[in-house]
């Protein structure tokens, strides 16, 4: 059986230390390749994953929009979301179901929010999401 | 040069209040980075009509099976907040308004005036009515700030029945120092 010198063996914890703090240290969870109608502002990007987002017209033919999202930091998140509702031809309707809303989620939480559209007739849609109190 | 002293220092002091003065800007309403108010202002309009059209137009009640439209009269709001007295019937007039305009641009609704119908030559009757208030409360916390609860009860109601084919609270809450003007 090999004996180590003291000097190997701290070389060796040195080298077990390092690989255990890179592996630590991977890369923190991002946002997965989102649809591209989903626009999270630069401010919230790496705090908040957008985990899923749905659509269905639900009990009336009014679209609703549901996301739902996760907060990756160890703090309060306050944030701040609207849904831009537009038509076939990608011109958005004016209503105050596109206003601002403002929302909270705590530390590491996952919460959802939804959206109705405005009209019956809406084709798509935009989602921002931003931080905000 | 008593005077030339007085002359400088009351140039310094306007200088100093002239640059204390906060400059007039225009509300960029879609992206309105100011602070919250204790009060309730557009902004709570805006969020609390939102989440009101939001959950009537969810549950499908607006429907009609004939693809129709309804005709709806918008009672006024009844302002109940404790604010009443100082900008009397524009926070109520903001939220008929804007809760017609809502109910019109949905294709579900027209709204009925009864104001003008009462001169109409054939008056339609409306089939549905919306009523609604606005309520406010303060509350005092233990360190004596305050807690205002703001209140939007709105209720969706068939005429000829008197069914409630829906009814929504929405909740707006603040919280502000004792000292906040509201």
């Amino acid at each position: 059986m090999k004996t180590f010198t003291r000097k190997e063996f701290m070389r060796g914890l040195l080298v077990v230390g390092t690989a255990g703090a890179l592996a630590g240290c991977v890369a923190p969870l991002q946002n997965p390749p989102l649809d591209p109608r989903i626009i999270v502002a630069d401010n919230i990007r790496g705090q908040l994953v957008v985990n899923d987002v749905r659509v269905a017209p639900g009990l009336s033919d009014h679209l609703t929009i549901q996301a739902t999202v996760q907060n990756v930091t160890r703090s309060v998140l306050p944030f701040k979301y609207r849904v831009i509702w537009v038509d076939d031809d990608g011109i958005q309707f004016d209503s105050l179901v596109s206003s601002w809303q403002f929302a909270s989620i705590m530390p590491q939480g996952i919460t959802s929010f939804k959206v109705t559209s405005p009209r019956a007739d809406v084709r798509n849609f935009r989602l921002y999401i931003e931080w905000g109190k | 040069m008593k005077t030339q002293m007085f002359l400088i220092a009351g140039l310094v002091a306007l200088t100093a209040l002239t640059g204390c003065r906060t400059p007039t800007t225009n509300i960029d309403e879609m992206n309105d980075q100011a602070g919250a108010i204790a009060g309730f202002d557009y902004r709570d309009i805006n969020r609390s009509l939102a989440k009101a059209v939001n959950s009537m137009l969810s549950v499908g009640r607006l429907q009609r099976a004939d693809g129709g439209r309804w005709l709806v009269n918008v009672m006024p709001i009844k302002d109940d907040t404790t604010s009443r007295g100082r900008d009397t019937g524009a926070l109520s007039g903001a939220l008929h308004t804007s809760l017609c305009e809502e109910l019109t641009n949905s294709g579900k609704c027209l709204i009925f005036n009864p104001d003008v119908a009462r001169y109409a030559q054939t008056a339609a009757k409306p089939q549905l009515v919306v009523i609604g208030e606005i309520t406010s409360r303060t509350l005092f916390m233990d360190n004596h700030d305050r807690q205002i609860e703001y209140n939007l009860n709105l209720h969706l109601i068939e005429t000829a029945t008197g069914v409630e084919l829906w009814q929504k609270r929405v909740f707006i809450g603040k919280r502000a120092d004792r000292n906040a003007i509201y």
